[in-house]
């Protein structure tokens, strides 16, 4: 092994071990390093590879060490009043918690991030070309097709999954991609108060996919007219029961006939259900 | 079984005994425990349970200067090093019998 080679290494690693003694009192640390630069010469000089390879990484060997030397496991603990060590304990350790568990989510959320890219493109589509139809929700269509529409969504998901497991190789990558999720993200939220607004006409981007069983395919409804005769052919008793969730209905029925044509209704008021889209 | 779940316990009789048979330094120690067919021992677990050993006043330590390299500090069993391990090696004894015997007799009832 080439000298500075493995001076280098043994530095690197017994400031690795080093640091997680940071918290130890002064006495038990030097007791403790006290033989460490010659014990990884010896392990160098022995087995001539990496000292990882024989040792592990320098946080296991420290915590080893610590352990089998019968001093308390590794804390970040605060000087303080025990009730604020203990403060900052739970703090820390749900920090910890959530951070370990959005790791974890992070799958979930690259599958979600090609949903919401599709759905964030049919949005905006929607928006600057009426013509091109509503979002459709919770399948968006594409050029009119669901079938489409799960096609796109599927390679979507596909890609971000792809994107996600491959590390970002430069800086500006990195970046790229932060201000990508936050858009998506912040684009989900803008959905998700959206949705909350029980789809009022005025701020809604989205529209729930008609029910052929309560509108005709093709024509065109204004809000209660088909569902009135269906209410009352209803037996008595499941009639006040029904009656609210029609009550749902023939509103979104009625968001649902003003963003789906909010300017042939004017336009071409007089025109053939087959004709309106 | 895993081995290092076991060493765990025994690991202060190992290196008592290593100790008690010549007076050694960190790493000849490790390799000396090596030697002796456990080979799963992790060096640190080794360092750390010498040094625990002398903090605990069952050993002493000198340091030997040596020609090619650095200084080495040498560990050897004291009065209260030999008592432990004398200790340790009776309550080893005696739970390795009941193991023995324990197992023996499950070996006897298997087909």
């Amino acid at each position: 092994v080439n000298d500075t080679v493995a001076t280098d290494e043994i530095a690197r690693y017994a400031a690795a071990v080093r640091a997680a003694f940071a918290d130890l009192p002064g006495g038990d640390r030097e007791g403790l390093l006290e033989d460490l630069e010659d014990h990884l010469r010896e392990v160098l000089s022995e087995t001539g590879g990496p000292l990882e390879e024989r040792l592990g990484p320098p946080d296991a060997y420290a915590d080893e060490l610590r352990s089998s030397a019968g001093l308390p496991p590794r804390s970040a603990a605060p000087p303080g009043s025990p009730g604020l060590r203990l403060a900052w304990h739970v703090l820390q350790r749900s920090g910890r918690a959530v951070r370990d568990l959005l790791v974890e989510l992070r799958p979930a959320w690259w599958v979600a991030r090609g949903y919401l890219l599709v759905l964030l493109v049919n949005a905006l589509f929607a928006r600057l070309l009426p013509s091109s139809g509503p979002v459709r929700f919770p399948l968006p269509a594409v050029f009119g097709s669901q079938a489409l529409g799960l096609l796109t969504v599927a390679a979507a998901v596909a890609a971000s999954v792809a994107l996600g497991r491959r590390r970002a190789t430069s800086a500006v990558g990195r970046r790229l991609r932060r201000v990508g999720n936050l858009a998506v993200a912040a684009f989900a939220i803008a959905l998700l108060l959206d949705l909350g607004r029980n789809y009022t006409p005025s701020s809604s981007l989205l529209v729930p996919e008609v029910r052929p069983q309560t509108v005709a395919p093709g024509s065109t409804v204004l809000p209660g007219t088909t569902t009135q005769p269906r209410v009352s052919s209803l037996p008595p008793t499941t009639q006040a029961r029904t009656s609210s969730t029609v009550v749902v209905s023939t509103t979104t029925l009625g968001s649902t006939a003003t963003t789906l044509a909010p300017a042939t209704s004017e336009a071409h008021g007089t025109t053939t259900p087959t004709s309106t889209r | 079984m895993d081995t290092t779940q076991l060493l765990k316990g025994v690991l202060d009789v190992a290196v008592l005994a290593v100790v008690s048979e010549r007076d050694g330094y960190g790493y000849d120690v490790v390799r000396r425990l090596r030697a002796a067919g456990l080979e799963d021992v992790g060096d640190a677990s080794v360092y750390g349970t010498l040094r625990r050993l002398y903090a605990g006043g069952h050993l002493t330590s000198y340091v030997v200067p040596s020609e090619e390299g650095p200084h080495r500090k040498y560990y050897s069993l004291n009065d209260a090093g030999r008592a432990l391990l004398v200790e340790s090696a009776k309550t080893w004894r005696s739970f390795t019998e009941a193991m023995n015997a324990l197992l023996q007799a499950d070996g006897g009832e298997a087909p």
